[in-house]
């Protein structure tokens, strides 16, 4: 383990000595009052700040105001106090601090921070990430991801929707990179097997438990042990092999075919799917007993087509050390219309075609060539509508649901073009007057 | 933070360094050991003070 800087602000002699005991192998300073935690903040380079919030007996808080200062710093902050009231800990946490504990669990707690910073190092690798592992600038993607990173490294199942191409066996892989076990990142996706080949699949077998079985097989529940299981596809999994992989999420242990002695396995599951959850749980093809057990922290990855701003860079990141490419400014428009229905899937395959043609200019007919055309509506033959939007016209009238359906697609326009109002005028060819309407009855919605 | 409050943090403060202090004592080096022991006096002084501060105050 490297060593780290580590500051600890504590009026309490005996705390210290605890601190310091708990924290051996570092280099730790120590700075007992407001004042001398100032001067050291400012000065010195520390990757971990711990902050008692009282010191001394007549002190008023000064711990909080010494978070802006040790945040400013990039250090990351952690209080540790035996004041911790409900408003305490809002205060402290809204001052940027980074964790929040109640003195008295020092060796278990410090050891679990210290492990927690140095496998993110403070924040810094989530954002790492984003130019390498999962390239995405789409802040709400970010925020999403960087939330899931949190739960990496903890036991809770984890999973992750989207339609597919959209980086969801990326993401699981990523998520099992930073989980800190030392096993394999098992995937296995469940559409793509029969029942009973999915179940050899998963639990293994043993030699002459059917016709064919001529050796022992792990399976990949045992092949994941002490790393991660990714199940994708989960809704394509029979309600038979739902109870059974269930009881083997729960126990950790489970019979391949064909014996006679439990296994066990140690493995983390992350599962993913491109259906609608709540409707396979609604239909009844998803158990919610296995639902329960499976979905933890949910991460949604939208469709390409609503991150547009990962286009170009995705782009970049294809066609990194091999031949680089340039787009004149109507091919690169057109890239960016485009709304990608197989998603980063099919934008790999197309700057693979592009990539292996002569041009190093890109030009929008070569574009055009290989693009997928975008389904376009029949005319004359209405589009269907989803159940929801059905549902709301029958309850609260034609009118509504059809400003309700214009403000859904201005509200769109506008998160995809970063809040441009030009950009939505244009290209949904509306009137200012409809713009500024609708935006007023969002704000009007969101304050209500 | 009204003053009886204060004094209860403190006491709180106090008895919750003598646990981990307690804790730690049995794998601390004998000079250590000793500085130790000595910072747990303090605390238990400064919880008898912070008792009898309350004892003597006002009741809520």
């Amino acid at each position: 383990m490297s060593k780290l800087n580590i500051l600890v602000v504590e009026d309490d002699p005996l705390s210290r000595e605890v601190m310091d005991n708990n924290l051996a192998g570092h280099a730790v300073d120590f700075a007992s009052d407001k004042a001398a935690a100032e001067r050291k903040l400012r000065a010195g380079h520390y990757d971990i700040c711990f902050l008692d919030l009282l010191l001394g007996d007549n002190d008023d808080y000064s711990g909080l105001k010494l978070i802006p200062l040790a945040v400013s710093k990039g250090i990351y902050s952690v209080v540790m106090s035996s004041c911790d009231t409900e408003e305490t800990i809002s205060r402290a946490y809204a001052l940027g601090c980074k964790e929040f504990y109640v003195k008295g669990n020092e060796q278990q707690n410090l050891a679990a921070i210290i492990a927690r910073y140095m496998r993110d190092d403070g924040g810094k690798k989530a954002q790492q990430v984003f130019a390498g592992d999962f390239i995405t600038n789409d802040p709400e993607t970010r925020s999403l991801v960087t939330e899931g990173l949190k739960y990496a490294a903890t036991e809770l199942p984890l999973m992750i929707l989207g339609p597919s191409g959209t980086g969801k066996t990326t993401l699981a892989q990523l998520l099992h990179g930073h989980s800190g076990r030392d096993g394999d990142f098992v995937a296995i996706n469940c559409a793509a097997y029969t029942e009973d080949l999915l179940e050899s699949e998963l639990f293994g077998y043993k030699r002459g438990s059917f016709t064919g079985a001529h050796e022992n097989r792990k399976g990949k529940l045992a092949q994941a042990d002490k790393g991660t299981l990714f199940l994708d596809e989960i809704g394509a999994m029979s309600q038979n092999m739902q109870v059974k992989l269930l009881k083997a999420i729960e126990e950790k242990s489970f019979y391949p075919l064909g014996a006679d002695k439990p296994e066990y396995s140690d493995f983390r599951v992350i599962s993913a799917t491109l259906e609608d959850v709540q409707k396979l749980l609604a239909e009844g093809k998803l158990r919610f007993d296995f639902f329960q057990r499976v979905h933890g922290m949910t991460i949604g990855l939208k469709p390409l087509a609503q991150r547009k701003c990962d286009i170009l860079p995705l782009m970049q990141a294809f066609t990194k050390g091999k031949k680089r490419l340039a787009f004149e400014p109507e091919a690169r428009e057109h890239l960016l219309a485009h709304n990608w229905p197989g998603n980063t899937r099919e934008l790999k395959r197309f700057v693979e075609l592009i990539g292996a043609g002569t041009q190093g200019t890109v030009t929008l007919e070569t574009v055009r060539r290989h693009i997928t055309p975008a389904a376009t509506p029949r005319q004359g033959i209405p589009e269907p509508v989803t159940l929801a939007q059905y549902d709301y016209a029958i309850e609260h009238g034609l009118s509504a649901a059809v400003d309700r359906f214009t403000e859904g697609l201005i509200a769109r326009n506008l998160s995809e073009n970063g809040g441009k109002k030009a950009a939505a005028l244009a290209q949904l060819k509306i009137s200012k007057c409809l713009l500024y309407a609708a935006l007023a009855k969002a704000r009007k919605a969101q304050e209500e | 933070m009204a003053d009886i409050e204060k004094i209860y943090h403190n006491l709180k403060s106090r008895a919750i360094g003598l646990k981990s202090a307690s804790e730690m004592l049995p794998k601390c080096a004998p000079e250590k050991r000793d500085r130790v022991i000595a910072l747990m006096r303090e605390a238990a002084r400064d919880i008898e003070r912070l008792l009898a501060e309350l004892e003597a105050g006002p009741r809520s």
